[in-house]
């Protein structure tokens, strides 16, 4: 049990409200070290386990699949905190750390019940990251991300419990086949937020504090990436589902206005490479996700911080409020522009090697298609993070914003990730030796570096066409969260007609038998003014429709399970 | 404008002409894919946003719960 590289984070959970503000920020430091060097003293092919109550828990595995994801969550854990120590607070500080710990857990889980405790610690502690922000906006944000996030543990709870039901193993491995599976699937689907279920991401993570969303967007969506690659690499289905996942975060990042969350559709989309790699399914393509993964929580972290940094330095975080801030920040400009080179898949950084893999992949399978439209994902990545953000954030007219210093530690952090952008993509040997199977493959030859400067040359031909079409505008975009947002409304509309009806029927039939005035009966028999008395006041009844909502999840949970048993 | 337009119209031969040097199988379906494949980006979501999507701001911040709107970023 002690040398399990999630136990380090548990103890400076622990140890976070106990000791100074000053020492904590060390305690959060050196969890990820102390897992580090876990991690690396474990022996590859290591599987520990466990009886409980007759199970057998595997509740640490480390394979060639689990090894360079649970390497790459440890760095972006110490990345992260780096990056947060200047401003997070103490109960920010315990959730941020339980959040990376149990992603951790994630994916060395051996079995699909630790599995699911990993996963369910996760979405819970990651909830409380984005409260902890502060905000009235966090805390709905937060609250909204909670009902998802337990829908899809409920799901997986349900989906596991019939697995075992139908006579499967209780070990995580390959899980295609039976149709318990299929309820898995979903609920893997719903964290790595494939569309239509994906709405909690760009919903929450940009309402989180600005080091929270930086460790938000490391884990739980590349987790499930993980979940897909070990349970079910070569779905077919998946192919589809990631094609489309990474154009819909692409258009949704053009009409997108707020800094952090135009990013966080790019979570989509990037997420979407990931998905059809494991959709494709063959050696090549698994690499390729797992590249890619590694890659993109590299300078996915770079973006957001440099994105979060400009929001720490402004206080704005919306494109239409920024502007000519080149020349008041340079030093955030190239970090950020570091990590846009790399998303956007330009040669000597990284997400050129992971992404490319990944094409490369479909390319072999023969999959034209595949690959035309991953391309253009690209191109769109390129044209919104790579062009559109800094145009309008960083380039044009001074402002004259006022800015504030960032914090020595956010700019360190930020360094590291420049470094190790820069790093893979010059070495890419670096982190092919790391990934599940052999790698045959050569980025830089002749022709894909031709066919890389042509695609984003020309895209950058277009952009500059259609910049003033680009501009962007003060508004939101509705998305799939719409139903669920609105709901809770339609329901107290619902409910206070219904309520309206019913008081006018009772102060009706009351003026009838008592031939008294309607208030003062009502006022006798208890009632509440009805709402001929001027505006209503106090907040409306949100608790309501809220529990009918929950009680629709914990119902569709009950119904899978019942499925499960009889079947 | 008019330069942007010159400069593509002079690269895409040369894109043309660099695919046929290195044996692509489609010359210059890149180059289109970057130019055509940005327009149409921009054009189709910009579309869905006037058509469908963009809201104002304050569209979700509930009438009646007033701390719902504060933003203190």
């Amino acid at each position: 049990m002690l040398e399990h590289p999630v136990l380090p984070f548990l103890v400076a959970a622990v140890v976070l409200p106990l000791v100074p503000r000053r020492v904590g920020g060390a305690v959060m430091l050196a969890a990820p070290v102390v897992a580090l060097a876990q991690l690396l003293t474990l022996d590859p092919g290591t599987s520990a386990s466990v009886g409980y109550f007759g199970f057998e828990l595997h509740y640490l595995r480390l394979d060639d699949l689990s090894e360079p994801f649970a390497l790459v969550f440890i760095a972006a854990a110490f990345l992260a905190a780096l990056f947060g120590i200047a401003t997070m607070g103490t109960k920010e500080r315990v959730a941020a750390t339980l959040y990376a710990g149990s992603g951790i857990g994630v994916v060395l889980a051996g079995d699909l019940l630790t599995l699911f405790v990993m996963w369910e610690v996760k979405a819970v502690v990651s909830a409380g990251l984005i409260a902890l922000a502060g905000r009235a906006a966090s805390r709905e944000a937060a609250f909204r991300y909670l009902l998802v996030h337990v829908a899809g543990g409920s799901l997986l709870l349900g989906g596991i419990v019939w697995h075992l039901a139908a006579g499967g193993s209780l070990l995580f491995e390959d899980l295609g086949g039976h149709a318990s599976a299929t309820v898995i699937l979903v609920a893997f689907l719903l964290s790595a937020a494939v569309p239509p279920m994906h709405s909690w991401l760009p919903d929450a993570y940009p309402e989180a504090s600005v080091a929270g969303t930086v460790f938000l967007s490391a884990f739980t969506t590349k987790a499930a990436v993980y979940a897909l690659l070990r349970g079910f690499s070569g779905t077919e289905a998946l192919v589809v589902i990631g094609v489309a996942m990474a154009l819909y975060g692409v258009v949704y990042a053009v009409l997108e206005n707020d800094l952090r969350r135009l990013l966080s559709y790019h979570i989509v989309s990037q997420v979407g490479f990931m998905v059809a790699g494991a959709g494709i399914g063959t050696a090549a393509a698994i690499n390729g996700a797992t590249a890619h993964a590694f890659a993109h929580i590299l300078y996915k972290a770079l973006l957001l911080m440099a994105a979060g940094s400009v929001l720490y330095a402004t206080g704005r975080s919306k494109l239409t409020d920024l502007g000519g801030l080149s020349r008041a920040m340079p030093l955030l400009v190239v970090f950020y522009l570091v990590g846009a080179i790399s998303i956007s898949g330009v040669p000597l950084f990284s997400g050129f090697i992971s992404k490319e893999l990944v094409v490369d992949a479909a390319r072999a399978d023969g999959r034209d298609v595949v690959l035309q439209l991953l391309k253009l994902a690209s191109v769109g990545t390129f044209l919104s993070v790579g062009l559109k953000l800094p145009w309008f954030a960083f380039g044009g007219r001074d402002r004259g914003i006022q800015v504030r210093a960032v914090p020595a530690t956010m700019l360190a952090a930020m360094g590291i990730l420049v470094a190790a952008n820069l790093v893979l993509g010059l070495a890419p040997g670096l982190l092919y030796g790391l990934l599940p199977f052999p790698v045959d493959y050569e980025p830089y030859t002749a022709g894909k570096l031709v066919e890389i400067v042509q695609l984003l040359t020309f895209t950058t031909l277009a952009f500059v066409l259609l910049t003033k079409k680009l501009k962007t505008e003060p508004t939101i975009t509705l998305d799939t969260d719409w139903l669920y947002r609105n709901a809770p409304r339609w329901a107290t509309n619902a409910a206070t007609a219904g309520g309206t009806a019913l008081e006018e029927g009772r102060a009706a039939v009351a003026e009838r038998v008592r031939g008294v005035g309607r208030q003062p009966v009502l006022a006798r028999l208890g009632f509440s003014p009805g709402p001929g008395d001027g505006a209503p006041s106090g907040p409306p009844p949100v608790v309501m429709p809220t529990s009918v909502l929950g009680s629709v999840f914990v119902g569709a949970f009950v119904v899978v399970l019942a499925v499960s048993l009889l079947t | 404008v008019k330069r942007i337009w010159v400069i593509t119209a002079v690269l895409f031969p040369l894109g043309v002409l660099a695919d046929i040097a290195r044996g692509a199988s489609q010359p210059g379906l890149t180059a289109v894919l970057g130019f055509a494949g940005c327009a149409l980006i921009v054009y189709v979501s910009k579309g869905l946003g006037k058509a469908a999507l963009a809201r104002p701001e304050a569209y979700y911040a509930h009438p009646d719960v007033e701390e719902g709107l504060g933003d203190d970023a």
